[in-house]
């Protein structure tokens, strides 16, 4: 029973007979040679450190979505942690006292069970690209028999609800996938039959650039556009006709006419508040209605509200053949995965460029593609083949842009609107350099440069682009 | 047919064997002695003048014009009015083609009930107006200006309705009298109606534009007792209306206005080539309901708010006397007068009253041509008012009796029964107020 025995990890056997990986300390579960898929049946995380990221990090380590060696085996966590967890909680099958918890016991039989009905298949296939990663979301939510897509406002998400694909976002900070992209996701899944709407729930509104919901709403003098404005009432004294504001009115606690210097007594019969009136602090503008004005937290730049994207958000369910497709794990070759952000095959990358630059689709936004080259810094050769898939691994985490390798030139493709070109193209730059810096801290003995940057216009031959991309690389 | 001969025989022997001169100024006494001189003789005595002082006055006006252009004052247009949104584009769109460009524009809508708030917050956003301003409540059309005034950044205010639009030209002559003469702080725009094909009815109405504003007002201001600016375009110096504390409670807010900046010792102007168009009634029963209002405020303002320019105070001014006396006497005094004449009239010639006014209307014919062609010498447009003078044949039955009938009846319910009080056209609030303070 002890056979595993360290101080960071032990396996425990529960009444039923399932193993139990019990887990101290953070574990790398995947980079353990020691730990097999076979090994264990569940996860139980003991971790109670007083810094909370670590407990998270332990869980993120041994999580069924994200560990190959833990995919969709249930996973609880200590008692202690009930109500700390945030949106971890998400890929938490329960909490419990001890591994040996019979109730916790009771809910392995039956995530097992419900799994076995389903004919669910665990596949053996890892986790690449940021496609395979959604779909593994969806079939994990089937395995646990959440067949329903729900969505709610979650404090802290840029995009305001919290949707299917939430659950895969871990690290802070990062972004989730464009709303295109999602809008295409859901629109082949409801193509196929594997989802139904259900519900309609609201139409939010978000930055027209980067798609965030961090809106900051202001009302805004019409002619400065500060928001240092102030409300008064507007008092009309019938007597005289005169109608201006309040504070004009205000004479030792009481309301005397600046025009006729009679004392008004009786609202309704002396005066009446037609209106209110705001005036700015700034510029001393005075105006009936001030302007809304939406800054986005995101990129700092401020909208009118009617420049603001709606969305609609909507609740969907799996269908029973969507429920079938995605336990059988045949979605991967129904599913198109090429209008997918984030790491993919180049063949999907160059597809997705052929797809996504109809006229339709891209309207009158634009396509920025970027090249780099990966390269030995001592030899300034290629790196040898071997480093490629870590440089993948790492870059896999990265959904912000679509992007592929190709021999050791790394590609990323980015949409932005037309006239944001050069401002998307230095975030990119400064992004990506400091995602493949953090790797190069990890694995020294490589470098990396920007060659060459492609934009393509609406209206473009699409041919005639790709082509100019592969006949660089060669 | 042997009636109609008869008729004409009569005609014809009136003006041949029965009728001496002594005969027709004894029975036309009116016509010649009140008619003719105050508003024939004059308007033909005005268009003279200014035909032969034309060179003087050029010079004038383009040494006004250059210091205008120099200073280059912000100037206010102020549109205040209810239920006028559908009206504004047009307004928008002639303030547009203005030669005079400093301006902002405010429109005051006073408690509009149909589309006028979201066509002002859209014409707001589309920047086309400045200001727009909203009193939930309808308060009136003084208290509406009033709330504009307050807002004026403007040296200049330009008070104009909704339903109006402006000569190209307009806002830019209008201003120059203020720079031909320190002491103008009021300037009234020349009115003419902008639908005069609409109807019989609105025609009558431009030819009585004609003659009573443009020409009938450039005499007036010759003789120096000019006494209205018409609420449709008027021009004031912003910071004397705010001393004089802006609008009072109308109707006719327009002449009290006018008779405050007179009283406070300032000089007012008419400027015969600032041209506002304007929409009149259509209809005969609309028309007359407006001429009972106008009436109305004759008496309430001229005669009994401002009585006391005619009586000697400190402040007291010969021409202002002057110009509320030609107001009451001419508008009002002598409609009774005539009332009186025409019932002695008839009473003393039951025989031939049909042969009396027939001679009448064409003598009075006879008065309205000289005054047309007088309006000719002097209209901008006069092509294309040439074709009114057709209607020259019905305008004196209309100016004679029609708009005489509305004017004595309007005086007559204001003076004895108070009537402008209940009139719907200011709120039920503020009339009640005014009533029982006796503003």
């Amino acid at each position: 029973m002890n056979r595993y025995k360290n101080s960071s990890y032990s396996i425990v056997t529960n009444r039923n007979q399932h193993r139990i990986l019990v887990i101290n300390e953070p574990v790398n579960v995947d980079d353990t040679p020691e730990l097999q898929f076979e090994d264990f049946d569940a996860m139980f995380i003991n971790v109670i450190d007083s810094v909370m990221d670590r407990n998270m990090l332990a869980i993120r380590l041994a999580s069924p979505l994200l560990s190959e060696k833990c995919r969709f085996k249930p996973c609880f966590v200590t008692r202690r942690l009930t109500g700390w967890l945030g949106k971890a909680e998400v890929i938490v099958d329960g909490y419990a006292t001890t591994p040996t918890d019979d109730s916790m016991a009771r809910t392995i039989e039956d995530i097992y069970a419900n799994m076995r009905r389903q004919n669910f298949l665990l596949g053996t296939q890892p986790v690449v690209t940021h496609a395979e990663e959604v779909i593994r979301l969806c079939r994990y939510a089937i395995s646990r028999g959440r067949f329903t897509f729900s969505s709610q406002p979650t404090p802290g998400l840029a995009e305001g609800y919290m949707a299917l694909y939430y659950y895969t976002l871990w690290f802070e900070g990062q972004q989730t996938m464009q709303a295109e992209e999602r809008e295409w996701f859901h629109q082949q899944l409801l193509r196929l039959g594997y989802i139904r709407r259900t519900r309609f729930i609201d139409r939010i509104h978000v930055c027209p650039i980067c798609n965030s919901s961090h809106l900051l709403f202001f009302e805004t003098c019409p002619e400065c556009g500060s928001s240092d404005i102030h409300e008064e009432p507007v008092i009309h004294h019938f007597r005289c006709a005169n109608v201006s504001p309040e504070s004009t009115y205000q004479q030792d606690g009481e309301l005397i006419c600046p025009k006729c210097k009679k004392t008004l007594r009786h609202i309704g019969v002396d005066y009446d508040r037609p209106s209110s009136i705001y005036s700015c602090r700034q510029c001393e503008h005075t105006f009936m209605y001030p302007n809304m004005r939406a800054l986005c937290t995101n990129n700092r730049r401020a909208w009118r509200p009617d420049e603001l994207r709606p969305v609609d958000v909507e609740e969907y369910e799996f269908t029973p053949e969507g429920i079938r497709a995605f336990a059988s794990n045949d979605v991967e070759r129904t599913l198109n995965l090429t209008g997918f952000y984030g790491y993919s095959s180049m063949t999907d990358f160059i597809a997705y460029l052929r797809q996504f630059t109809t006229p339709e689709i891209l309207g009158d936004s634009m396509i920025i593609v970027g090249r780099y080259y990966i390269f030995d810094p001592a030899t300034d050769e290629m790196v040898g083949q071997d480093a490629t898939p870590p440089v993948v691994q790492t870059l896999q985490r990265f959904i912000n842009y679509k992007q592929a390798m190709w021999g050791n030139n790394y590609y990323f493709l980015c949409r932005v609107p037309a006239g944001a070109v050069a401002k998307a193209l230095s975030d990119m730059d400064f992004e990506i350099k400091e995602e493949l810096r953090d790797y190069q801290e990890k694995h020294p003995g490589f470098d990396f440069e920007m060659i060459d940057t492609y934009v393509y216009h609406p209206g473009e031959d699409i041919d005639h682009f790709i082509q100019r991309i592969e006949e660089d690389r060669k | 047919m042997d009636y109609i001969f008869g008729i004409i025989d009569g005609i014809i022997a009136c003006f041949t064997a029965n009728l001496s001169w002594d005969y027709l100024v004894t029975t036309y006494w009116f016509l010649i002695f009140v008619e003719f001189p105050r508003y024939y003789l004059t308007d033909i005595i005005a268009v003279s003048k200014y035909g032969m002082t034309w060179k003087s006055r050029r010079k004038d006006e383009e040494m006004a014009r250059r210091a205008l252009f120099t200073e280059m004052p912000l100037v206010t247009i102020m549109a205040p009015g209810k239920n006028e949104g559908r009206n504004l584009y047009h307004l928008l769109e002639t303030l547009k083609e203005q030669t005079y460009k400093n301006f902002e524009i405010i429109i005051v809508d006073d408690g509009s009930d149909d589309a006028t708030p979201f066509i002002c917050a859209d014409l707001q956003r589309a920047g086309l107006i400045k200001h727009y301003f909203r009193m939930t409540d309808r308060g009136g059309k003084a208290s509406a200006a009033n709330y504009g005034l307050e807002h004026a950044k403007g040296k200049y205010l330009v008070h104009i309705d909704a339903d109006s639009s402006l000569d190209r030209n307009a806002l830019e002559e209008i201003l120059l009298p203020f720079y031909m003469d320190r002491d103008v702080r009021g300037v009234g725009g020349c009115i003419k109606v902008r639908n005069a094909d609409d109807s019989m009815c609105a025609s009558m109405q431009a030819l009585e534009y004609l003659r009573t504003i443009q020409v009938g007002r450039m005499a007036t201001d010759m003789l120096g007792i000019f006494h209205i600016i018409s609420g449709a375009f008027g021009a004031f110096e912003t910071e004397t209306l705010r001393q004089l504390g802006g609008w009072d409670i109308g109707p006719g807010l327009d002449g009290d206005l006018t008779q405050k900046i007179r009283k406070a010792g300032y000089k007012v102007r008419f400027a015969n080539k600032a041209v506002c168009l304007t929409s009149v009634p259509v209809k005969w029963s609309k028309l007359f309901m407006q001429r009972l209002r106008w009436s109305k405020s004759l008496i309430r303002f001229r005669v009994r708010k401002h009585f006391d320019i005619l009586t000697p105070n400190r402040n007291f001014s010969f021409s202002n006397m002057l110009s509320n006396l030609d107001c009451i006497v001419f508008d009002s005094v002598f409609n009774f007068i005539w009332l009186f004449y025409i019932i002695t009239l008839f009473l003393s010639n039951t025989d031939r009253i049909l042969d009396i006014i027939i001679v009448g209307w064409i003598i009075r014919l006879c008065f309205s041509i000289l005054s047309f062609i007088t309006m000719q010498c002097i209209s901008e447009r006069s092509r294309q008012e040439r074709r009114l003078g057709a209607l020259l044949i019905f305008h004196t039955l209309y100016m004679g009796y029609f708009l005489r009938v509305a004017r004595l009846i309007g005086h007559t319910v204001e003076l004895f029964f108070y009537s402008s009080y209940k009139d719907n056209w200011n709120p039920k609030k503020t009339s009640t107020v005014a009533m029982a303070e006796g503003l």
